[in-house]
């Protein structure tokens, strides 16, 4: 462990791994230091606020980052000029690695920008992360809720997203529920917590297979029958004026697969004034009927109101042929499914004609790359992915693997930053949170019982900090539109900035600012509460002395090295303010830090 | 002194963050012409947006002769004669109120609440033959996202220079009457919204779940950042705002810190202005969200001449009415939040004497079917909406009360075999509705003209709601 002056900590049990990767961290951080050390001596730019107390010879390792600096108090002792200019001195390779970690993990921290480096490739990360073995949140609820109490799944999601190394299939699978989108703020559901965590744990197994299969299971899961309100929907009664249900019929169409217009494989509705319809309400009508005479499965009856068995909303709906509708039905392109099609069969001649739909690759790569990469890729980004969704090389269509990782190695999501102004994204709040707390080391508070909180939400409840919390929408249409865009009436794209609200700016900046001052390693929790989670600084506090190297450390972790030059001579300029003894430097970590999570620019992924 | 040139610096940067900040998407408020037209008196707009498609047509029913093709049409989720509350209109005759909506009848008694009949998008006055036809119809009717940014647009496309809402219109002309203050009069409690969005000034999006918190680091604000680091923590994050507002590409860049810098703004202005008027009286059920975002209306409303607002507009948003299943079930909560949450809000702004300045209206997505699915009802398209408050000519219906018949039915849209579909017709547009609402707020026929394009194609530009 590093220093830790003030060990009121002692209670806290950390995760097993923790100590390894806190080594990790250390030999990663002694190594940035160095470089940084190396970039002034061989750049010729004086590092005149502090002096290394390990030598400063510019060898890599010269510095262990556990070591006091020796403490100058902010004066020059060579009464030489202080620096005014910050330098950034960063690996680009590090960079490279931090930018794909931005993109494909909850966030970069310097063990896994370590790890990455480590693998031959981008890909060969890639493929071993689809690999791994699926990290899964439903048995964790059953043994920590009621099925009605709401946090555990909350809990094991965020468990997953911060400690499992299953990263990528947890980003994309949060990706999924963010297009097939069900949402606990329904009262039905959110007495079903055990199918809540099924339906995610069912996104997250399929995030790397194949799309219709994961249509098929969607449509199928009884939260989603529940959420829709497709179970228990009926064929038509036309002596009591009673039609079918359309509403997962027309969610179906317009959010899961082919969306409002024709699309082409740029992702264009033409023309542009007045887009084609890609459906008509007729058709919505004729895939109503096909979706008729689903039921629970494991209750007695059609009508049985005694849902009171968990296991009804973890199990597939199956179907009860009396109340399905077994005339033809026109649907998409021409397609009729034929009359006397079981009520299995009708269903799956119907999703077979969804998917074969040229719209649906477009609109799935489309939200993926935004969810992930940017929220305006180019129309040739879009058709080189909707290509692989088309066709995986192999002759297969809709497999989900070969785009995320197409997304992901793509040109632009690599290189965009370079060449295309409007590259990037804001960053997702329930992400953002995920990777400060990756990159410092959160630990539940002592008394949390294992439990992630902030200062004043509850995991369950962040929505109400930054307007959003997983799978708990407003309605099936997300937190955000896709095409939301910055300015009404603009053309350009950014989903997450509709839920950049005042209130919410507002609220997060308070949730990161009691992080920082009240909730970190040398707090004295006595005072304060106990089960919030905790950040650790320590390893901050030993490069501290060095504000280009806590600059270079917050460039390379929160900014994946594109922190602007003038927000970077700011905090210069500010951390000059302060000097190096321990509780100057403990200072200047606190104060730069709140500044850097809470700054516009760090909402900014490129 | 370590450096004087960063000192001067800063503090030419402090300058630049108080200004109001970025081109176009950040304008805090007008430019100050108090007296220009429309500007006289204190006003200010509340939209009730029943996000889902509320079933207006069991929120108010027709009665007499008519009852009987309602309950036809409706079958078993019709609302049982006997427990609607009357009313009457002098030209329709009898209609009831659903039980669940007491409030809503005693304003109608009082004649402070008018029913807009079957009000909708539309392009142009649409008949059914029209509809069958080539007339240009709204796009991508009943589908939710759609029709609910026409409905805030007033347009009947969804992308282009139309995608500025009419409340936009109305909080543009409130920051022309107000003048340059540090916040705009345009405030959302329902997140993000169509209806609020304009080209030159922007809204404030508040939560009610939680109290309007003034921010940490600024202003020397916070007991946990010691207060010899406190000033240079917050002069430093607003210059870290003035950076990204100054910075060219990306847009996003630009856009987060504009947000950020109203966020400031606001969140110190309003703390104030709502702890100096708590508003006690207004009581309701905790859980009753619809009457939390009421009361911060309400508040922000009692902080009127405080935050310098002559105008303000209001949006809030209630979910919930997309009952495609369980209607019955359902559908009584919901009504029964709203009217809680109705009255206490008005029950509240009358006490502080300011009733006639307060308008509230109603709009959803769009109506639902008459028919039903088996337990619910899916999209429409015309329904009901309802305007209360002291300047409301009330106790009347204004529009046709639609057609409920299941045979024949000229208002019905139909289905492709002719068959009886219940999605109704709208006959009253929402740029009508809009005209008439904004036109009590002092937008000029100028503006309206600009801000609902379709406007033009209905003769009547006024439904005769307001008193004046």
């Amino acid at each position: 462990m590093l220093n830790r002056p003030d060990m009121n900590r002692n209670t806290v049990q950390k995760a097993p791994l923790t100590n390894e990767f806190v080594r990790l961290r250390n030999l990663v951080l002694a190594l940035l230091v160095a470089l940084s050390l190396q970039a002034c001596s061989d750049g010729g730019v004086v590092v005149g606020d502090v002096q290394s107390g390990g030598g400063g010879s510019g060898v890599p390792g010269g510095i262990q980052p556990g070591e006091e600096l020796s403490e100058p108090e902010g004066n020059n002792p060579t009464g030489a000029p202080p620096p005014t200019t910050s330098v950034s001195n960063l690996n680009a390779a590090d960079v490279a690695a931090s930018r794909f970690l931005n993109q494909a993990t909850f966030g970069p921290t310097p063990e896994t920008i370590a790890q990455l480096r480590s693998k031959p490739s981008f890909a060969a990360w890639i493929d071993e992360q689809i690999a791994l073995p699926v990290s899964v949140t439903e048995p964790y609820t059953r043994a920590n809720s009621n099925n009605s109490n709401g946090a555990a799944r909350h809990e094991a999601w965020w468990n997953n997203a911060l400690n499992r190394p299953d990263q990528l299939r947890q980003r994309v699978a949060f990706a999924l529920s963010q297009i097939f989108v069900v949402s606990d703020l329904d009262s039905l559901l959110a007495n079903n917590q055990y199918g809540m965590a099924s339906y995610y744990d069912m996104l997250s197994q399929n995030a790397f297979g194949n799309y219709r299969q994961l249509l098929e299971q969607v449509t199928l899961h009884p939260v989603m029958g529940v959420y829709l309100s497709m179970v228990r929907n009926e064929k038509a009664n036309p002596a009591e004026n009673i039609r079918p249900d359309e509403n997962f019929a027309r969610e179906v169409l317009q959010l899961f697969s082919i969306g409002l217009y024709e699309l082409n494989t740029r992702g264009e509705a033409l023309p542009l004034d007045n887009p084609r319809p890609a459906y008509t309400q007729n058709q919505v009508e004729e895939f109503a009927r096909v979706f008729t005479g689903w039921n629970y499965d494991l209750v007695t009856s059609w009508e049985a109101t005694n849902l009171g068995v968990p296991d009804i909303f973890t199990v597939p709906m199956v179907p009860d042929e009396r109340f399905h509708d077994t005339g033809s039905k026109t649907l998409l392109n021409g397609r009729v499914a034929p009359a006397g099609l079981s009520t299995r069969d009708d269903m799956r001649f119907a999703l077979d004609t969804i998917f074969q739909h040229p719209n649906v690759g477009v609109l799935i790569s489309k939200q993926l790359i935004q969810r992930l990469v940017t929220s305006n890729p180019t129309p040739e980004y879009i058709e080189r992915i909707v290509g692989v969704f088309n066709n995986n090389g192999a002759g297969e269509r809709g497999d989900l693997g070969a785009v995320v990782k197409a997304i992901l190695l793509d040109d632009e999501a690599r290189n965009g930053h370079l060449n295309n102004p409007d590259f990037g994204k804001l960053r997702e709040p329930v992400v953002r949170l995920a990777h400060v707390w990756r990159a410092l080391d959160g630990t539940p508070g002592p008394l949390a019982e294992g439990v992630h909180n902030t200062a004043n939400f509850v995991l369950s409840r962040i929505d109400e900090m930054g307007g959003q919390a997983v799978m708990q929408s407003k309605s099936v249409f997300n937190f955000y539109k896709p095409d939301h865009t910055i300015i009404a009436g603009g053309s350009r794209l950014s989903p997450e900035l509709q839920i950049m609200s005042e209130a919410n700016l507002a609220a997060t900046n308070n949730n990161y600012h009691h992080q920082v001052y009240r909730f970190n390693n040398r707090s004295n929790l006595n005072d304060d509460n106990p089960r919030v989670t905790i950040i650790d600084l320590e390893p901050l506090v030993a490069i501290a002395g060095d504000s280009n190297a806590l600059l270079d450390w917050y460039n390379l972790i929160f900014f994946s090295g594109n922190m602007p030059d003038d927000m970077r001579q700011s905090l210069f300029n500010y951390l000059a303010t302060l000097g190096v003894s321990d509780a100057e430097r403990f200072a200047r970590v606190q104060d730069s830090l709140f500044m850097v999570l809470v700054s516009p620019q760090a909402h900014l992924q490129r | 002194m370590r450096n004087t040139v960063d000192k001067e610096k800063r503090r030419l940067l402090k300058t630049l963050a108080a200004l109001p900040m970025g081109a176009g998407i950040s304008m805090l408020a007008g430019n100050g012409s108090a007296h220009a037209m429309g500007c006289d008196s204190a006003k200010s707009l509340v939209c009730i947006f029943l996000a889902g498609g509320a079933d207006s047509f069991n929120m108010f029913v027709p009665g007499g002769s008519r009852y009987n093709d309602y309950r036809n049409s409706r079958r078993e989720l019709a609302v049982a004669e006997a427990d609607l509350l009357s009313v009457n209109d002098a030209s329709q005759g009898s209609f009831g109120f659903n039980k669940q909506l007491p409030s809503f009848e005693r304003l109608y008694r009082e004649n402070r609440l008018t029913v807009l009949s079957n009000t909708g998008t539309l392009i142009q006055p649409t008949t059914k033959s029209d509809y069958l036809g080539t007339v240009a119809l709204p796009q991508s009717l009943f589908a939710h996202n759609t029709q609910q940014k026409l409905w805030q647009t007033g347009a009947g496309i969804v992308s282009g220079s139309t995608s500025f809402g009419w409340g936009g219109a109305i909080s543009s002309h409130a920051a022309n009457c107000n003048g340059r203050i540090p916040v705009a009069p345009a405030f959302s409690m329902g997140g993000s919204t169509d209806w609020l969005a304009a080209a030159n000034t922007n809204y404030i999006s508040l939560n009610a779940d939680v109290s309007v918190e003034r921010m940490f680091g600024y202003d020397n604000i916070s007991d946990w950042i010691p207060p010899r680091r406190l000033s240079g923590v917050g002069r430093h994050l607003e210059e870290l705002i003035a950076q990204g507002q100054r910075s060219g590409n990306p847009l996003l860049n630009r856009a987060i810190a504009s947000a950020m810098g109203r966020a400031t703004n606001a969140t110190a202005s309003l703390h104030s202005a709502i702890g100096a008027n708590p508003l006690p009286q207004m009581r309701y059920n905790g859980r009753n969200k619809l009457a939390k975002q009421l009361h911060l209306v309400a508040k922000l409303i009692a902080s009127r001449e405080q935050l310098g607002m002559q105008k303000q507009v209001f949006f809030v948003l209630m979910g919930g009415w997309d009952t495609h299943s369980d209607q019955l079930q359902r559908q009584p909560f919901l009504m029964n939040d709203l009217n809680e949450a109705v009255d206490a809000f008005q029950s509240t702004i009358d006490s502080i004497n300011l009733s006639n300045s307060v308008t509230s209206f109603t709009a959803s997505d769009f109506g639902r079917t008459l028919s039903s699915n088996g337990n619910g009802t899916d999209h429409g398209w015309g329904g009901h909406s309802f305007v209360f408050g002291g300047a409301v000519n009330g106790g009347r219906v204004i529009g046709d009360t639609p057609n409920y018949s299941t045979t024949n039915n000229q208002d019905d849209a139909g289905e492709e075999d002719g068959s009886f579909a219940g999605r109704i017709i709208p006959k009253i547009s929402v740029s009508q509705y809009a005209a008439t609402l904004s036109r009590w707020m002092g937008v000029s026929e100028g503006d309206l003209n600009n801000a609902l394009p379709d406007l033009q194609n209905f003769t009547q530009r006024d439904l005769g709601i307001m008193r004046s």
